[in-house]
């Protein structure tokens, strides 16, 4: 893919085929984590982090190790182990030499492991055959797009504190039923394209 | 003391690190098993499926098809189709990606030139949306177009040959990805043959 | 077998992993646009419920606490590709349909979630039975959704078209439409919720009075 692919498609994945609004990925921490802008922000930057790397890593384990021999049915099992791994490593590695970062992402990751969104672009990138670049930049967008989401529905959330809905609606429904105004605005991306 | 408690600790690395280690070797076992259990299965499904959209194309007839080599990765597969000894087209298998994963088509030319028609293989697109482009309705559209003349050498467009299906932009233009592609390698062997 | 059933009510109405705990939405929203969809998805998820528990109840004693977690990943992911694999080879349209959110079960919490807060402190049958009894309620909840989303959204109901073609809202199939129906569904069940809690609190009042 040449550079204004690349762009394309991450384009493409951060606005036209959102992650969470047009995929479901990452509805968990999205309705969880997404009460205040502040936190919301950094569970995005925390899922970022962690999908750019393990895109990048998935990547070298499908390439090098997974089809040599054949194994693509164990794709499921080694990308989650590695995720798994990645994000005890991430945690440690933070924690030793970056303890400010750890202090404001730390309690976001190990939530990570289970977010659909890093898993599922792992499996994106092997479904859509992209090489190492490409890997790596779909991963970053798409966290991007997810962060973008987590951020946005946090000032909306912030603005329904306000609100009184009926008894039922209160809690969930409300964040639901505010999530699907909010995807039908980014549906207004779709079938965007140069 | 201390030695002990280094011990100790080793001791529990090597147990943490070893149980979890058979954990996954079973596990890897299993699935091993199971994969080389439903492989053939799965293999013969994907079979199934592709000789039913070719009798599709050529109105059910019993058809013989022979394999013919393709070169460059987006036509997976290309065949001549006989009925008996006479040549009634030409068929390619192609995949482009649509918004749910690949849509594995088939493309049929007849040998004077004129597409027959497009059947989806297998497809996950969103049911009721990008599902739609499976629907013959929609197919038949691109049926019956000529190969010459001004399709001789370009692609087809969307909005000017076929159209889209409203809410179902990305699943539209993967179908219409997969046909160019398919029709850019079929248009060598028409023309061969009309010569 | 008393225990039994009220385990299964447990899991279908008094604690249903999507309606009550608010578990596992992913998969709620995004193969909800028809019933098939929703029953294959829910019945493959029991079915990797199911095994999971067993297998992790099973292992209880051996599993060292510290890996605990990614041990049963581990079983859980294997588990997951089984059912893909056999999905792919007998039930290959669903497999189809489906797509990513198969091997996606891996992540569901509600699979790690009981594996950690039952599996691991019970016995087999017990858990398998949580197993059973979660995996339908999530079922339910998935099906309830998509009838809603499938009739309204396409007017057919397992591809048996009940309404006519120029009804049918296409919002519902949308995300957003996802999104909508949900949040609905959840507040009928708090609504239902409330009103029998309300309900229990005037009985055992009259109760109290007399």
């Amino acid at each position: 893919m040449n550079f204004g692919e690349i762009l394309l498609m991450m384009f493409t994945a951060i606005l036209v085929e959102n992650f969470i609004f047009s995929r479901f990925y990452g509805i968990c921490p999205f309705l969880g984590v997404s009460s205040q802008p502040d936190t919301a922000l950094g569970m995005g930057l925390a899922v970022t982090f962690v999908i750019t790397i393990s895109s990048a890593v998935t990547w070298a384990v499908y390439e090098f190790l997974l089809l040599p021999f054949e194994l693509d049915f164990l794709k499921t099992i080694a990308f989650i182990l590695v995720i798994a791994a990645l994000v005890q490593f991430i945690e440690m590695f933070l924690r030793k030499f970056i303890p400010s970062l750890y202090a404001s992402l730390g309690i976001y990751l190990p939530l990570i492991t289970t977010n659909c969104a890093v898993l599922s672009s792992a499996l994106l990138n092997v479904q859509n055959g992209y090489g190492f670049i490409e890997s790596v930049c779909f991963g970053l967008a798409a966290s991007l797009g997810f962060t973008l989401a987590i951020v946005v529905f946090a000032g909306v959330r912030a603005r329904l504190r306000d609100a009184k809905p009926p008894k039922s609606f209160e809690g969930f429904p409300l964040t639901l039923i505010a999530a699907g105004l909010l995807a039908m605005a980014f549906a207004g991306f779709s079938g965007v394209r140069f | 003391m201390a030695d002990n408690q280094k011990q100790g600790g080793a001791l529990a690395i090597v147990r943490i690190t070893l149980s979890l280690l058979v954990i996954c070797a079973i596990v890897s076992a299993v699935v091993t098993a199971v994969h080389g259990l439903t492989y053939e299965t799965y293999q013969l499904r994907l079979l199934e499926q592709k000789q039913a959209a070719i009798s599709a194309l050529f109105d059910g007839a019993a058809v013989s098809c022979e394999a013919l080599p393709t070169e460059g990765d987006e036509v997976k597969e290309l065949y001549r189709v006989c009925v008996g000894e006479t040549v009634v087209g030409y068929c390619a298998n192609v995949s482009s990606a649509g918004f749910g994963g690949d849509i594995d088509m088939m493309v049929a030319v007849s040998p004077d030139g004129v597409l027959r028609g497009v059947q989806i293989v297998s497809m996950s697109e969103t049911p009721g949306l990008g599902s739609r482009v499976s629907r013959a309705e929609y197919l038949a559209g691109y049926a019956g177009m000529t190969l010459f003349g001004s399709h001789a050498q370009e692609d087809l467009v969307l909005g000017e040959d076929i159209d889209a299906i409203s809410g179902a932009t990305i699943s539209s233009r993967a179908v219409l990805s997969g046909v160019n592609a398919a029709l850019r390698v079929l248009r060598q062997y028409v023309t061969v043959e009309v010569e | 077998m008393k225990q039994f059933i009220k385990q299964l009510k447990n899991g279908l109405i008094d604690q249903n992993p999507v309606l009550v705990q608010l578990l596992g939405m992913c998969p709620t929203l995004a193969t909800t646009t028809s019933v098939d969809n929703a029953l294959g998805m829910g019945l493959a998820a029991t079915a990797v419920l199911i095994c999971s528990n067993v297998m992790i109840s099973l292992l209880r004693k051996l599993i060292p606490s510290q890996v605990r977690i990614a041990a049963y990943i581990v079983i859980i992911s294997g588990f997951v590709t089984a059912v893909e694999l056999l999905m792919r080879a007998y039930f290959y349209p669903l497999y189809q349909s489906l797509g990513l959110f198969i091997p996606l079960i891996v992540v569901n919490c509600i699979i790690l979630a009981r594996a950690e807060a039952f599996a691991s402190k019970n016995r087999v049958l017990p858990s398998a039975v949580d197993g059973l009894s979660m995996g339908l309620g999530f079922t339910l909840a998935l099906v309830l959704v998509a009838t809603v989303r499938e009739l309204l959204g396409m007017g057919t109901l397992m591809g048996v078209r009940i309404l006519p073609e120029a009804l049918s809202m296409t919002f519902f199939i949308l995300p957003c439409g996802a999104f909508v129906t949900l949040g609905f569904v959840i507040a009928a069940v708090q609504k239902l919720r409330s009103h029998r809690a309300k309900k229990a609190a005037d009985d055992h009042d009259g109760e109290v009075d007399a």
